[in-house]
């Protein structure tokens, strides 16, 4: 114990040397003496956040002129955390980690959003959400994407607006899949009522559900992305796999570069050029440190970093092409009137 | 097998029950600031003896909150704010010694039981968690609604009223269903619903400090001067007493904790109003009960190894702050999930053993402090209270510090206000505004999966059973004794909950339908019951608070209104000065308890809770003048 003490105030003395060597020796930057505040759009505990927070370890010792201050603003898909960066203001340099149902959010209630996703600055993308659907092992043959359509699996989501909650919709409009969605869970919720036996699916993370998998309890059938998975995920099918012929190639495409990019790291719209330049090159430095590799792997995570350029590239393809949109809100509306019984199909050719 | 040695597990198991003590004496940091600034110390343990460190850090929590929330009713949370109603009475009474030790009790007790709990769930946890669904939750948040009547002693039609008020107020933010803003006045800020520590401050804390006990006996509370352990102990041997109650907020807790998503606060107020109902006891329960100290301590302990249940065994957070201590875990290395019903038995029985030993080691601990503490709690309310409010505030404002967090104290104040000086109970308002988002949601849920084969579940007839069984003992309890409270509310008083109905449906009126018809339906009945109140003449002498006792209430309005502006220092620290001034305190002692404690409240901002000294501490006005 004596030793461990003793071994720790050790490492805590050579990484206060290293730190103050950095701060003798780093390179001005535009973020020195600024105070940059961190938004994590999702609750203490979750995959994001911790994720979010290991970066914002790493970001201190990359900026050590900076000072970091990181809070948990979680809530309607991320949109409670990114109505606050929008709304920043002063010297203050904002920013935030947000999942890809910022974008949903953005294109199915664009017009009550105070804000457009155009007018951030993206800083890069952290890493895969690893989307998956996953159902009760006593379901799997309700759930067989091949088989039609059979009783509607019951699905539960957080909020209507929630990510998962989308992606249900979309499920049901692109595939021969029946999605009953039903809001109001919390995902602690989500879980304990799927090992209950009261739901049949969940969407979600693969990090969220990954002990009932290895337990047995829950069986992945279908992942959204094609990056970020492990390996025992190498042959599940994929949403452009089991898709119907009439689904539309644009929202597949979308969906599954959502999840393949998954985690963002967005800047407040005030933000000036140099400050943004100089997060852009904290956070490749960030993403690339061995330090915080490791501490991603030590805590399972798989890192697959995307830089700011081809983010906005992103963004700014999708969100300036209003056929896409117009394709994606259909999909939307019609796994809604799936999941509410309205209808069987609905005819999505554009 | 376990790693690491003894000394590393007994330094882990001290080291965090004593910095959890300290988070829950200051009001603001609780459990889930205290894990987040907890984790970077794990590093110093292997992983097995850090999962002890954070599990006795989190155990011991809800001990030592209870001496702020009893001795200057300064809870945070609306967990804490069922203790305030009796615990703060009994320590104007003199009698602080005795409420914290019977709170002492309550904890340890609940605290060892939901441990016992936690490892004699091994073998049935699973079963237990899977038995309860949104069913079942409709039926526990009916259950809630039926002790409103617990809390209203001062009139139940009243009590109603103030509940209707507190089921909309949780109707505020983004609809579940359809995801759009509803009661948010076009306020991005209200998206994620009212801020529960802003309203438990204005609800409580600044009307108790304002207005002078009805209880205060300024003697009692000199004599309190001379607490000492005696009176602890004594408090501790009365809270013995109430065996029945000790036990079943225990289980209460312990039930409501294992059930992920309910909330700690459901199972505090059950448990309150369920001893309300039942307890016998020489002062009434709001007064300064005994027992209402010992059943909210006791469920707020106790659903903590609840909580652990799902968490640890099945990786499901049973709480807020378990899903926080899950991620914690996992970062110092220890994976949870079934393996700890199985291969890692070990583990279980060590964090259980870690919870069973952390609640004993708070006692002494409790004995060192509460002595000193007791002795600021009897000096004048007068000297007390301005820092009271700013610690209040400061602690509703640490989490959010935000206009809209700002407006919701300010709009609390003054609802907190007006029912005080009208003698409206306010405990029901949180009770409904706990227990109402519950209700509206598995009401609906049940409804989409279940519809009427919900009440084909087993769990679902045993509550309903209980359910239909306790609404029938209240209703021949109620004929028997229909008792006349002491002070009657002042029918003028529904004037404002008539305004606030009305307000709520007006904005809902182009809103969505499916949103809109809980809110009317919630704002008629309200109406209705608030102008039933307003027309029925009063047979008895009004004994209501005088006036007088609110004369400084547009200090503590300018104090609020302020705080953007200036920022928490410097209204803090003018609000101070001014009431203290006002109180007739010396020049001389002003000065340094005001720069002291400043001081104290610039180092939790800043160096422990890391809150930028720019716009949130200094304020949007000082900034905007300096031109940034």
């Amino acid at each position: 114990m004596i030793w461990k003490i003793c071994r720790n105030l050790g490492v805590t003395s050579v990484l206060a040397i290293a730190m103050l060597h950095g701060q003798q020796s780093h390179a001005a930057s535009a973020l020195d003496g600024a105070t940059v505040r961190v938004i994590i759009a999702h609750k203490a505990g979750n995959t994001t956040d911790t994720m979010a927070r290991l970066f914002a370890k790493a970001l201190e010792k990359h900026l050590p002129e900076t000072s970091i201050n990181v809070q948990n603003l979680d809530g309607n898909g991320g949109t409670l955390a990114m109505n606050e960066i929008h709304a920043a203001q002063g010297s203050l340099v904002t920013i935030g980690f947000v999942n890809s149902s910022v974008v949903f959010t953005q294109v199915t209630q664009g017009e009550a959003m105070p804000y457009g996703l155009k007018e951030f600055h993206w800083i890069g993308a952290l890493a895969s959400s690893q989307r998956v659907l996953v159902v009760r092992k006593d379901v799997i043959d309700r759930a067989d994407p091949a088989k039609l359509p059979g009783k509607p699996l019951v699905s539960l989501a957080m909020s209507a607006s929630a990510h998962n909650y989308i992606d249900g919709l979309l499920l049901n409009s692109m595939t021969n899949l029946r999605l009953k969605m039903v809001p109001g869970f919390k995902t602690d919720q989500q879980n304990a009522m799927l090992l209950a036996g009261d739901a049949d699916a969940g969407i979600g993370t693969y990090e969220n559900y990954r002990e009932f998998i290895e337990a047995g309890d829950l069986v992945p059938i279908l992942k959204f992305g094609t990056v970020g998975y492990p390996d025992e995920l190498k042959t599940l099918p994929t949403l452009a796999e089991i898709a119907l012929p009439t689904a539309s190639g644009d929202v597949i495409s979308l969906a599954t570069q959502l999840s393949d990019m998954g985690r963002f790291v967005v800047a407040a719209p005030h933000t000036t050029p140099a400050q943004r330049e100089a997060l852009v090159v904290a956070f490749n430095e960030v993403v690339a440190d061995p330090g915080y590799l490791r501490a991603l792997k030590d805590a399972n995570f798989i890192a697959t970093p995307e830089d700011s350029a081809k983010v906005t590239r992103f963004m700014n393809d999708l969100l300036g092409n209003h056929a896409v949109v117009a394709k994606l809100r259909a999909a939307i509306e019609c796994g809604q009137q799936i999941s509410d019984g309205v209808v069987q199909s609905c005819d999505l050719a554009m | 097998m376990l790693d690491g040695t003894l000394l590393a597990y007994l330094s882990a198991l001290f080291f965090g029950t004593a910095l959890g003590f300290v988070c829950g004496l200051i009001p603001g940091l609780g459990s889930r600031v205290g894990l987040i600034l907890a984790i970077p110390l794990c590093g110093f343990w292997d992983p097995y003896p850090a999962a002890v460190f954070l599990i006795a850090m989190h155990a011991v929590v809800h001990t030592s909150s209870s001496i702020p929330t009893i001795a200057f009713a300064l809870p945070t949370s609306g967990a804490d704010a069922a203790t305030v109603l009796d615990g703060y009475p009994l320590a104007r009474m003199g009698r602080a010694g005795e409420a914290l030790g019977a709170s002492l009790s309550a904890s340890a007790i609940g605290g060892v039981l939901g441990a016992f709990a936690f490892i004699l769930a091994v073998p049935i946890a699973r079963p237990i968690v899977s038995s309860f669904g949104p069913p079942e939750f409709l039926l526990l948040s009916l259950m809630g609604i039926s002790l409103i009547s617990a809390v209203s002693r001062e009139g139940m039609l009243h009590g109603l009223v103030v509940a209707a008020i507190g089921v909309l107020c949780a109707m505020v933010g983004l609809s579940i269903r359809t995801g759009e803003p509803r009661l948010a006045f076009g306020l991005p800020g209200l998206w994620d619903g009212l801020d529960l520590p802003a309203l438990v401050a204005g609800l409580f804390i600044i009307p108790e400090m304002l207005t002078p006990s009805r209880f205060l006996d300024e003697a009692a509370a000199r004599s309190a001067k001379l607490t000492t352990i005696s009176e602890v102990l004594k408090g501790m041997v009365v809270a013995l007493r109430y065996r029945a109650i000790l036990l079943r907020s225990s289980l209460y807790g312990i039930a409501i904790g294992l059930m992920p998503g309910l909330g700690a606060s459901i199972s505090v107020w059950l448990s309150y109003g369920y001893a309300a109902r039942t307890a016998r006891s020489e002062i009434p329960f709001g007064e300064g009960a005994i027992a209402g100290v010992v059943a909210p301590e006791a469920a707020n302990n106790s659903k903590e190894g609840g909580a652990m249940i799902p968490t640890l065994f099945f990786g499901i957070p049973g709480s807020s702050s378990m899903a926080i201590m899950m991620a914690a875990l996992a970062l110092a290395g220890v994976a949870v999930g079934p393996r700890m019903l199985g291969q890692d038995i070990a583990l279980t029985y060590l964090l259980g053993g870690a919870v069973v030993a952390s609640n004993l080691i708070a006692i002494p601990l409790f004995f060192v402090v509460v002595p000193w503490i007791v002795r600021f709690s009897a000096v004048r309310r007068e000297m007390i209270a301005p820092f009271a409010i700013v610690i209040g505030v400061t602690a509703s404002l640490i989490h959010e510090p935000s206009l809209i967090t700002h407006a919701q104290l300010l709009v609390a104040t003054a609802l907190g206000l007006v029912l005080r000086w009208a003698n409206w109970p306010r405990a029901p308002f949180i009770l409904g505004f706990v227990v109402g988002d519950l209700l509206e949601t598995s009401s609906y849920q049940t409804a989409v999966i279940w519809g009427w084969s919900a009440a084909a579940r087993p769990m679902t007839i045993v509550l309903a059973f209980i359910l239909v069984g306790w609404v029938s003992y209240l209703l021949a309890r109620r004929k028997k004794s229909r008792a006349v409270p002491a002070e009657h509310p002042d029918r003028r008083g529904a004037i404002l909950p008539i305004a606030f109905f009305a307000i709520a449906s007006l904005a809902m009126l182009d809103g969505n339908p499916t949103d809109r018809m809980p809110v009317l339906a919630i704002s008629a009945v309200g109406i209705a019951l608030a102008a039933v109140i307003l027309l029925t003449p009063r047979r008895h002498v009004q004994q209501r608070l005088d006036h007088g006792s609110l004369r400084h209430a547009w200090l503590v309005g300018a104090f609020l209104m302020a705080n953007p502006l200036l920022g928490l220092t410097a209204s803090s620290a003018i609000f101070l000065t001014l009431l203290l001034h006002v109180q007739r305190m010396r020049t001389v002692h002003i000065v340094p308890a005001v720069l002291l404690f400043i001081g104290l409240q610039l180092v939790l901002l800043t160096l422990v809770l890391d809150i930028g000294i720019e716009r949130d501490i200094l304020g949007r006005g000082v900034w905007w003048m300096l031109g940034r």
